[in-house]
């Protein structure tokens, strides 16, 4: 057996004894296959009388669109930090050691095609609406996860070779810029064309990114529209555009090994900064988001006395690590919202605040907070810990009333709805950005101590439905004998006072410096 | 000339406009010790890693004789990282049978002997990410030496290490010389190398700012004659 046939097959074997030894390994194993059960059995119950449920462009938009937001994504990080296919053990073994480059390439690739299968079993809990709308069948669903897997690596590979091709040559970088951005943009341009000059915008967007052109957007297009031919048994075009995925795959890794056999250096630094922020994480550090080139600026905190002295200082260290109101993915969250609720500004704003709400659940972060908590001196400054969480989660507001504000001021010319209530929804997703904030204290409080990350994310899951339960049930009972703006804004104060009991009850979190973050 | 294991000829590595190592030329014989000595920034580590292939420069590098990117070269050359990272999923035990069949080569006991050498015997079962960082340098170190390559280039390599595995480090030092290995090591820790040292290359931005040899320094410690060079004082 060859070395890094060994390599491979040893590690797959330690992983599996590694799962079958820890219980809580094997008890988050088993609720994620109970849930995927439970998902599979209330989508099949769920199932129209006559089967009416089938495939339509709806379904190949959404694959097109989700495999393209992901693949653009991935392919962008190749033009700052690269991307790398290796871990930092492959650079000191294998780079090092007496293997061509190019059969460590291929085993560098072969390991991440398999992360990003692994990762794409998320799609499967999908499988319920799927189901319900569309009809698609476990072998459908596995068509997509095999697809989004194929897409995010292809990104990854995309990224790598872009890194590679252009790191030192600012020209190059330009002109593959260049490349990315038109591409992208004529893509948009046809579809947005095609959507507002059909009937109904939605279902002109969702035929446009199917028809023979919209598909040809690379990797996403190809990929979304060969699943969701393979799913309306139209197998020949299915082929065919795999085969135009294969081909590009081939010719990404033919650009590489031949463009530069020694690409050692170029995947580098890209490893050992994936590396430090791995090993930061273990040892309980949170690494800085931080340019590589700060420019230092003004001096001096300029405000600050006790606990607010923290607020200062956080605005010190967002401004030179150029983190300002709003980071790109937020941007790119807004613009999703904007574009939901553009294809719902028929049904009024009660859609959109829903929306925006849940897609708020996978960015609002902390902001410094918990970068904070992985240091000493907020739990040293003698200040009653209350008001240093306080002023601690203060740096994020004008970030939040800033995505507020751009979310649904432009909803106001499009979205069917008084003027009171988008304003009162803008104040409920504010109160949800906090709220959200509290319930990541709240899990880090309770659930902290528990070692596997991804059931902290399952308890995180649970306690975000917990808190927002009240100020939801208030805003539905509210709406039967209250205007929609007043409910709104009763849903906003609920969910601003559940932050503050999550707030409060969370307030010896820095009696202790003892926490698994 | 032929008894040179490890040659650096005229080596220049630039990031953009930064140039990290300015025309750097030395060579390290069978048998000999070489250190690279040198505040931090100096670049140490990037010469370091020009050595060990991973990064592109300007200029020549042989191993044995063959160019430093070569397989022949690769297979005489030993590397511990400054970073010491293990693969999490692999034990103690298959790293070694890794680099062995990595290196084509049988198992003739020498890893096992490292491994006793190095307290990781009663390890050997043991995953990747359930060691220490310093019991981690110590298996990057064993890696390193179980395929008894000519070269052997250590990176800081007594950063972590427990003092048992320190004085074992400087004992394998001593050995590898008398076996006629070329060794190179890059420190801060002037002390650790005082006592075995053949030659010292004082690197300052980027640059040898000096080559001392232990046969020519006449009784003056090493640290001595570093801070005289490095701190502008009179050169002994």
């Amino acid at each position: 057996m060859s070395a890094l046939a060994y390599l491979t097959l040893a590690t797959l074997k330690n992983r599996l004894r590694g799962v079958l030894r820890s219980p809580v390994k094997l008890l988050y194993g088993v609720i994620v296959i109970a849930l995927l059960a439970v998902v599979v059995f209330i989508g099949g119950a769920g199932e129209d009388g006559d089967g009416s449920a089938a495939p339509n462009s709806q379904l190949g938009a959404i694959a097109v669109g989700y495999f393209a937001l992901m693949f653009l994504m991935t392919a962008n990080s190749g033009f700052s930090t690269g991307m790398s296919v290796f871990k930092m053990p492959d650079v000191n073994f294998l780079f090092a050691g007496p293997f061509r480059p190019l059969r460590v390439l291929f085993h560098g690739m072969l390991n991440q095609m398999a992360t990003a299968l692994i990762m794409a079993v998320v799609i499967l809990f999908q499988y319920g609406w799927m189901h319900t709308s569309y009809g698609v069948g476990f072998g459908g669903l596995l068509i997509f996860v095999l697809g989004y897997g194929l897409a995010v690596f292809t990104g990854q590979l995309t990224a790598m070779v872009i890194y590679c091709l252009s790191s030192g040559r600012e020209r190059v970088r330009k002109a593959l810029r260049f490349a990315y951005v038109a591409v992208t943009a004529l893509w948009v341009l046809y579809l947005g064309w095609r959507a507002l000059g059909a009937e109904s915008a939605l279902d002109g967007l969702c035929d446009a990114m199917v028809d023979p052109i919209g598909r040809l957007f690379p990797v996403a297009g190809w990929l979304g529209a060969a699943s969701y031919e393979a799913l309306l048994g139209n197998y020949a075009p299915a082929a065919l555009l795999t085969l135009l995925w294969a081909a590009y795959s081939a010719a990404i890794i033919i650009v590489m090994a031949r463009a530069d056999q020694d690409y050692y250096e170029d995947v580098l630094q890209s490893t050992e900064t994936a590396f430090l922020t791995q090993a930061a994480a273990k040892e309980g550090r949170i690494a800085d988001t931080a340019p590589k080139n700060v420019s230092v600026g003004k001096t001096g905190l300029g405000g600050g006395f006790g606990a607010s002295a923290f607020y200062y200082k956080h605005r010190v260290e967002n401004r030179r690590s150029r983190k300002w109101l709003l980071s790109g993915i937020e941007l790119v969250f807004i613009i999703a919202n904007l574009g939901f609720a553009f294809f719902v500004r028929d049904t009024g704003i009660v859609a959109p605040l829903a929306f925006a709400a849940y897609l708020m659940f996978f960015y609002v972060a902390t902001g410094r907070l918990m970068k904070e908590m992985t240091k000493p001196y907020v739990y040293l400054v003698p200040e009653p810990p209350t008001k240093k969480l306080l002023w601690c989660l203060r740096e994020s507001a004008a970030g939040y009333a800033a995505s507020a504000l751009l979310c649904f001021g432009p909803m106001c010319f499009y979205v069917e709805a008084p003027l009171a209530s988008i304003a009162a929804a803008a104040v409920a997703y504010f109160s949800y950005a906090y709220l959200f904030v509290a319930g990541n204290l709240v899990t880090e409080r309770v659930f902290g101590g528990v070692t596997v990350k991804a059931l902290v994310f399952l308890f995180y899951f649970i306690v975000l439905i917990l808190m927002a339960a009240p100020g939801v049930a208030a805003a539905i009972f509210a709406s039967f004998v209250l205007p929609e703006w007043t409910a709104l804004l009763l849903l906003a104060g609920v969910n601003a006072l559940v932050t503050l009991l999550g707030v409060f009850l969370c307030r010896n979190i820095l009696a202790s410096a003892e926490l698994n973050i | 000339m032929s008894n040179e294991l490890l040659r650096v000829e005229h080596v220049t590595k630039s990031y953009g406009k930064t140039v990290a190592n300015r025309d750097i030329s030395f060579a390290v014989n069978a048998g000999e010790t070489a250190v690279l000595l040198g505040p931090n920034g100096a670049g140490k580590s990037t010469i370091i890693k020009c050595i060990s292939g991973l990064l592109r420069f300007k200029g020549e590098i042989f191993i044995g004789g063959e160019p430093n990117k070569s397989l022949a070269a690769k297979r005489r050359l030993g590397y511990i990282p400054e970073m010491p990272a293990v693969y999490d999923l692999l034990t103690v035990a298959e790293h070694l049978e890794f680099i062995r069949r990595a290196w084509r080569m049988d198992d003739d006991g020498y890893g096992d002997a490292l491994l006793e050498r190095l307290e990781l015997a009663d390890k050997r079962g043991k995953l990747g990410r359930e060691l220490s960082k310093g019991m981690q340098q110590k298996l990057s170190i064993a890696c390193a030496m179980v395929h008894r390559p000519d070269v052997l280039i250590f990176d800081e390599p007594l950063v972590g290490l427990d003092p048992h595995a320190i004085k074992e480090l400087k004992a394998i030092f001593r050995e590898l010389r008398a076996e006629g290995r070329a060794v190179l090591i890059s420190t801060h820790m002037i002390d650790s190398v005082e006592d075995y040292w053949d030659v010292a290359h004082i690197m300052m931005n980027g640059e040898f700012a000096a080559t001392l040899r232990a046969s020519d320094a006449g009784g003056q410690d090493l640290e001595e004659l570093f801070f005289a060079i490095t701190e502008g004082g009179e050169q002994a």
